[in-house]
């Protein structure tokens, strides 16, 4: 990588280097962005890597992650045309690793849109380093969880438009008081609205890279997405008013999507899903393993991308301290669950809880609480949050915690309910794993082709962080 | 110009064909010289001329195989008379399970068999029919029955096969050997009769009876103390005490049917009519009788006879009743025995009130006989008394003396033709003794419906028929007798049925043998005219015979048979008896019991049974092991844990399981499985239990040695053990889910039942209904159907799962899918069991599902595929289903179930004729659940509305379940009209809904389990 600390340049844009500082520059708040570029050097290192050729250890990777995409595919089509009994589910347990899994992505793709729209609104700027990546990471992980509800059910063939609300010659309707059909609009609205805000955040720098591009194809597909932005006044001031509605409209859609999802449990009957805890429990935990997905990998990508100035220390920090609080929220969720089964004085709920702590599946419970609230307390030390190994790796035991989470929820409650007659036990089958595994592979190879071919960074947010960016009026 | 005429014209090519020499005329029709010789190709015989044909075929084939096979669809042109398509008919016929049989109504549609009920006029059925019975319509569709007939293993006819077996019979009895019909139990009037014309036929011939399952014990005693050569059957209606001695009359007895019947009648208790029966067992096994025991005691099986001394001693010397010879009296003397506390309670009991003994029929003779004398010494025998002599078993005496001169016979090669007449010793056997008694038979013949182990040793076999394509009679233990008529003709055209076999075989020895009665047909309306004709009084057979016909039986006529008491018989069997109690063996002990589905295997190859769960065990599609968990410890197992089976016979390698209430140091297990002929479904699932016994007696106990393997075998119950409050984790109340109580406390206090009950919770009297913020639906016009299910009735018999699923065409998913937890009843019976695993109380429920009002699974279904119909039912509208489970997983009762795969998919012809038309078959991946019979509700009121009627009479819709439940424990009709059954039976004292706390408002009102406990004041 080309140092941007030139010292010219340095010289040129150090406003607090003239020593008349009253306190201790050690003190100050950490810069967003290190080593002082100019905002050329910003667009020259993203773009660097979209115009670059792809490394070996690239074309590796895909080739690896599609490959166990495309046996999740295959895996796909063999539940499709043999039927959902090549999965583990039965009777009691009708649903299990698939609304495990839709859950669980669900839940990852929750950190995109709460960093480019509730963090924007708090005016975070720390998040403009790690939002464009988080909103492709949502996108990404809401296709894979839009894979499980249709599959999942055992007519998929019918399933994909007997679930929509569309007009038809039986003036057959769906049944709007189901919470799937809510769960059918929410998810579908997230992933509209995510896509959208996606979008508009990138028209600027594809732009950017229209104007660089040399290669043909390249140049046609970034003029067409740039829609024609020229960098016009007008056009900024378009731009920064429709993404901050977009932001007002995504905002409650953080909310919205995880309360509705954890409707398809609450809503029912069954003890261990019947709660009103839910909704924000499972919002909590849905940030929670958002923000973990993304550590993973935004941990992986600054080094790999060569992007470390820009997603600092400190964006890791911040992420840690986030995944903390959350983490903090899921436990005390736990513990609230468990107070009330008690509480209420209800026979199921309370049998419910004891043998999700002390039944079969204790092991899943237990992975899931040491995973999800002990293990992120680590988080209290300010060496652990800034290491990046020990906060990488943590970052995924919250990815296996929530997942184990979501497992936990579904089968276990399922599994064993009001009549003892019917309590049954849930064994994954290799197919069960085998599209689960090949989720991860799509999510990761879009991913990979993501960061290779679009700019990880949002390149004009990062520019407005730029230290100098802003006028300051120290001198004076 | 007329000779110029086309038409006239002749065309010739040389002058012999001018001249119409006859050899060129005759060439001209070929289009080759007859001497032009195919070109073959150098490699194979196919010529070219083959080879295009050949390739035309598969030309054919390859274009009609993407096709789904064309059938034709062809209406009647002329309506047959008797015949409405869609509208199905009843035909009246009867059914034979061993020696019992009972008369049935089958249902057909179209001219074919769809569904089996027992006939209501027929005093022993009275509408019910057993499991076993139902199933039976499986096997007329079994693809698996055999077509041709074997010589030789080579295909042959049945006429052809009969003549080679007359042949043999020729051979061998001018030799001087003799002949030999080895035949199974029966109840048919006309086949003793043939039986005995046979053996008067044929030279040297005799029949003997030699079924699977022989229980020699209640027969001999009989005969010997009593002399009265048959099993009794006594009349528990009558009775106010029950002891049952490991005697399962609710289970796995072939006469079950009667005895449930009988019983459930007297175990309704209601609070205005408190009268119930009591019922002691004492038993080593948990058997399905006895878990309906109000008392169950767990004695060790070498106990019983030590148990029942004590039992006779209390009785006779204690209470003084009196009848019994002074020999016997004096044996009694000093044989109380401190090991059984709860002998003077029972003995006061029994001798206080009309009361009956009932001795398991795997026991032996002597113990047998100390029912018998218990049963006298309480005035229990006797006509009009609990044990009527006039109601036997017909033809079931004893055959263990019969059995054993054959063996000999057979063992000595003094027989030169042995036939298998239906019976398959092959596999009833351990293979020494069936190798030693068939190695020195010249020849052995097999007549059977399936290619099973004996055939597979016989050098011809003959195919026979399946009961519903059969002519015969039976006579019913109260001497009522009945015709079997045959309800489609053979589905196999020409195909004899055994009595034909047997009588062609006759014939063909001898022409002038059954020459005026060539069928059998003719033959059992030979007997009728002869035997039943005369006594009734009608002007005309025909008339007489076709009232027979549609009404399936006749009168009761009792056989009087007088008892001739044998004092001395009875004092030696005593002694036997005490010496047998006092010699104690030591060890573990094996009892083989026959099982509660398959019986003794015959009909093991019927999906239905095999998937049907042990009522006690839950188990299916195996036999297992089973011990108390004391054994299983000793023995070092879990559930599953591979065990080496060994008696003198042999040795098997069974699975163990433990099952709480049986007695330490036994292990139990099951006949019926380990088949390897005969079907697919039947082929190597579970051991061969018969594989073990040396005795003539084919079930009861003997010594065994048990070691664990240390493999883990994989065993498919449809309910895992889980008592009410056992392990100590799961330690909560779940008094919601069933009711019960003793007879005392409920009677004292009906509310005693609902102690633990949320207090705005009652009886369906209390009609106090929990705030709702939705809308009730409204019911008030037309109909609201609702059912109710007496818990205490119920015995668990599983007629209503095998009911439902011939009527709601239920696949069977096979053991793998089991273990999965994904079998497809709909109506399951649910097992609990409370108090110590030693001597737990079992609690039976009857689950399907609850058309709640509130119906959890109808809000959350996103495509509105269940809903609730205006009549309270709880609609599944298949084709709207697109599988996401969430109803089923939102189902409180967990009734509903899936179809995760096509279990359609493997059904061959013909076995998809035994579908109801009525009923949809499902494809996979939807949810169904039971409807409440819908069809049986919409066809009555198609009826209903020809008769311009709006409304259903009162009993017009009967569930299939409520059809067959022999103990009447479901009731179901309409709750709008407070005159209805069913209406009277929720307003029971004793009814509950079953997690009436959760709102959902079922429409099933079940009522608790009473237990007519011995208070302790006696």
């Amino acid at each position: 990588m080309r140092t941007v600390t030139d010292k010219h340049r340095q010289d040129s844009w150090n406003i607090e280097g003239g020593g008349t500082l009253a306190v201790d520059p050690k003190e100050l708040r950490e810069p967003l962005v290190e080593g002082k570029p100019v905002a050329a050097d910003v667009t020259e290192t993203v773009s660097r890597v979209v115009e670059s050729k792809p490394t070996k250890l690239w074309y590796g990777t895909v080739t690896v992650t599609s490959a166990v995409a495309g046996w999740g595919i295959l895996t796909i089509l063999y539940t499709v045309f043999t039927g959902i009994g090549v999965w583990g589910n039965n009777q009691p347990v009708g649903w299990a690793w698939d609304i495990t899994n839709f859950v669980f992505w669900i839940g990852i793709g929750h950190a995109g849109t709460l960093i480019s729209a509730i963090l924007f609104l708090f005016r975070q700027k720390w998040r403009t380093a790690i939002n464009r990546a988080a909103e492709a990471m949502t996108i990404f992980a809401v296709i894979c969880a839009l894979i499980f509800p249709i599959i999942h059910t055992g007519r998929p063939w019918v399933a994909v438009y007997w679930l929509l609300p569309l007009p038809n010659q039986m003036q057959m309707w769906v049944n709007f008081r189901s919470p799937l059909l809510w769960d059918v609009f929410a998810v579908s609205t997230y992933f509209a609205v995510s896509a959208m805000f996606w979008f508009v955040g990138l028209v600027p720098d594809f732009a950017t890279l229209r104007n660089r591009a040399k290669n043909k194809i390249a140049k046609m597909a970034f003029t067409f997405f740039s829609m024609g932005w020229t960098g016009a006044n007008r056009h900024w001031h378009r731009y920064e008013k429709a993404y901050l509605i977009m932001a007002g409209i995504s905002t409650p859609l953080v909310l919205s999507v995880h309360t509705i999802v954890s409707f398809d449990f609450a809503v029912s009957v069954i003890p261990g899903w019947h709660t009103t805890i839910f909704p924000p429990y499972f919002v909590a935990g849905a940030i929670f393993s958002g923000f973990g997905m993304v550590l993973t990998l935004m941990i992986l990508a600054r080094k790999l991308l060569n992007l470390e100035q820009f997603i600092t220390i400190k964006h890791i920090e911040n992420m840690s301290k986030v995944l903390m609080a959350t983490g903090l929220m899921v436990g005390y969720a736990y513990g609230i669950e468990f107070f009330i089964a008690w509480y209420s004085g209800n026979p199921y709920e309370r049998f419910v809880f004891i043998n999700r702590a002390f039944g079969p599946y204790s092991w899943a419970y237990w992975t899931m609480v040491s995973c999800n609230v002990f293990i992120p307390q680590l988080f209290w030390f300010r060496g652990i949050r800034r290491n990046l190994l020990i906060t990488w790796i943590i970052s995924i035991f919250v990815n296996i915690g929530m997942w184990f989470e979501r497992f936990v929820i579904i089968v276990t409650s399922l599994h064993r309910d009001f009549l003892p007659s019917s309590w049954g036990m849930f064994t994954p089958t290799w197919v069960d794993v085998s599209i689960f595994a090949g989720t991860v592979g799509l999510f990761l190879t879009l991913f990979l082709v993501f960061a290779k071919y679009l700019p990880v960074l949002a390149i004009s947010e990062v520019k407005g962080i730029l230290p100098g960016a802003q006028p300051k009026h120290g001198h004076h | 110009m007329s000779d110029t005429d086309t038409s006239t014209k002749t065309y010739w090519k040389s002058f012999r064909e001018l001249g119409k020499d006859p050899e060129v005329l005759e060439q001209l029709k070929h289009e080759f010289p007859a001497d032009y010789d195919e070109p073959t190709t150098d490699a194979s015989s196919i010529t070219r001329r083959t080879f295009l044909g050949l390739m035309a075929a598969s030309a054919a084939l390859a274009a009609t195989s993407c096709r789904r096979p064309e059938q034709q669809i062809v209406p009647y042109v002329k309506k047959p008379e008797y015949l409405t398509p869609g509208i199905a008919d009843q035909f009246a016929t009867a059914f034979t399970h061993q020696n019992f049989a009972s008369g049935l109504l089958v249902r057909s549609r179209e001219g074919r068999p769809v569904k089996i009920e027992g006939n209501d006029l027929c005093s022993i059925s009275a509408g019910k029919a057993m499991p076993l019975t139902q199933a039976s319509l499986l096997s007329l569709y079994d693809p698996e029955r055999m077509l041709r007939p074997t010589v030789n293993n080579s295909d042959s006819t049945p006429l052809n096969a009969m003549r080679r077996m007359a042949d043999a019979i020729r051979e061998v009895t001018a030799k001087g050997k003799s002949v030999r019909i080895l035949v199974d139990e029966h109840a048919s009037p006309s086949r003793a009769r043939l039986y005995g014309e046979l053996e008067q036929m044929l030279p040297n011939t005799r029949v003997v009876t030699w079924p699977a399952i022989v229980a020699g014990g209640a027969a001999e005693a009989n005969r010997q103390l009593l002399g009265i050569d048959a099993v009794l059957v006594p009349d528990l209606s009558r009775a106010d005490v029950i002891l049952g001695i490991e005697s399962d009359f609710l289970g796995s007895d072939p006469e079950s049917l009667y005895h449930i019947r009988n019983f459930a009648k007297r175990r309704k208790p209601e609070t205005g009519s408190p009268d119930m029966s009591r019922f002691y067992s004492a038993e080593a096994t948990m058997t399905m009788t006895g878990s309906n025991a109000d008392t169950r005691i767990r004695i060790k099986p070498v106990e019983i006879d030590e148990f029942l001394l004590a039992l006779l001693n209390e009785i006779v010397i204690v209470q003084g009743r009196g009848g019994l010879d002074a020999s016997i009296v004096s044996q009694l003397t000093g044989r109380a025995n401190s090991r059984f506390p709860a002998i003077k309670r029972i003995a006061a009991d029994l001798a206080a009130k009309p009361s009956v003994v009932m001795v398991g029929r795997h026991l032996p003779v002597h113990t047998h006989a100390l029912g018998v004398l218990l049963n006298k010494a309480l005035g229990s025998i006797g006509e009009g008394r609990i044990i009527d002599p006039r109601h036997a078993l017909p033809f079931s005496g004893a055959k263990n003396a019969g059995i054993e001169s054959l063996k000999q016979e057979l063992e000595s090669g003094s027989v030169g033709v042995v036939i298998f007449a239906d019976v398959n010793p092959a596999y009833a056997l351990p293979a020494d003794t069936f190798r030693s008694i068939v190695s020195r038979v010249l020849y052995r013949f097999s007549l059977s419906q399936y290619a099973d182990e004996t055939s597979k040793v016989c050098s011809i076999f003959v195919p026979v028929n399946h009961f519903l394509e059969t002519w015969s009679d039976v006579r019913m233990l109260d001497g009522s007798e009945g015709v079997v008529q045959p309800l489609i003709a053979p589905l196999n055209d020409g195909q004899p049925s055994l009595a034909d076999t047997l009588m062609g075989i006759a014939h063909a020895f001898d022409e002038t043998f059954f020459a005026t009665t060539p069928t059998f047909y003719n033959y059992v309306q030979k007997r009728w005219r002869e035997e039943r004709y005369p006594a009734s009084g009608r002007p005309s057979f025909d008339g007489f015979w076709n009232d027979v016909l549609r009404s399936g039986r006749t009168d009761a006529a009792p056989v009087s048979r007088t008892v001739n008491w044998s004092g001395s018989a009875a004092a030696s069997l005593l002694r036997k008896a005490a010496t047998a109690a006092s010699a104690q063996p030591t060890g573990m002990m094996l009892g083989v019991l026959p099982s509660n589905t398959l019986y003794d295997g015959r009909y093991a190859n019927l999906g239905w049974l095999m998937e049907l769960p042990d009522p006690v065990t839950k188990v299916t599609w195996d036999n297992v092991a089973i011990m108390s968990r004391t054994t299983a410890v000793r023995l070092g197992v879990e559930t599953g844990g591979m065990l080496n089976v060994k008696t003198k016979a042999g040795t098997v390698k069974l699975p163990a399981f433990i099952q709480p209430g049986v007695a330490d140091d036994t292990v139990f297990t099951q006949t019926g499985f380990g088949r390897t002929e005969g079907g697919r479904v039947s082929a190597d699932k579970g051991v061969n239990a018969f594989a073990l016994l040396h005795s003539t007696d084919t079930i009861g106990y003997l010594p065994v040695t048990i070691e664990a393997t240390g493999e883990k075998y994989a065993v498919a119950t449809t309910q895992d053990h889980h008592s009410l409050s056992g392990d100590e984790l799961y330690d909560i109340d779940r008094s919601e889910i069933v009711k019960e109580g003793t007879l005392a406390a409920f009677l004292k206090d009906p509310a005693s039942l609902y102690a633990k009950d949320l207090p705005l919770y009652g009886t369906e009297k209390n009609t106090d209904r929990p705030i709702s913020i939705t809308t009730p639906h409204d019911y008030s016009k037309g109909h609201r159907w609702g059912m109710t299910i007496d818990t205490s009735a119920c015995v668990g018999c599983n007629a209503c799962v095998i009911a439902c699923v011939s009527e709601n065409n239920i696949p069977v998913v096979g053991k793998d899918q089991v273990l999965r937890g994904r079998e497809m009843h709909w109506i399951r019976i649910d097992r609990y069991y409370v108090g110590p695993d030693e001597s737990p109380e079992t609690l039976l429920q009857p689950m399907l599902c609850q058309h709640c009002e509130k119906a959890p699974c109808e809000n959350v279904c996103p495509v509105a595929a269940t809903t609730h119909s205006p009549e309270g039912l709880n609609e599944m509208t298949y084709n709207r289903c697109v599988g996401t489970r969430y109803c089923s997983n939102n189902c409180p009762y967990k009734v509903r179930r899936f179809n995760y795969l096509n279990y359609h998919k493997d059904e061959r012809e013909p076995v998809n004729m035994v579908f109801n038309p009525d009923v949809t078959v499902r494809m996979r991946g939807i949810m169904e659940k039971c409807t409440f019979c819908v069809h049986r509700i919409n066809e009555a009121k198609y009826h209903a509305k020809n008769e311009g009627r709006d409304m259903l009479r009162d009993g017009e819709v009967v569930t299939a379940c409520q059809q067959a439940c022999p103990a009447d424990a479901i009731v179901f009709g309409n709750t709008n009209d407070p005159d209805s059954a069913v209406s009277k039976h929720r307003t029971s004292d004793r009814g509950y809904h079953v997690l009436r706390e959760l709102n959902v408002l079922p429409s099933i009102t079940y009522k608790a389990k009473i237990r007519n406990t011995n208070g302790g004041n006696a």
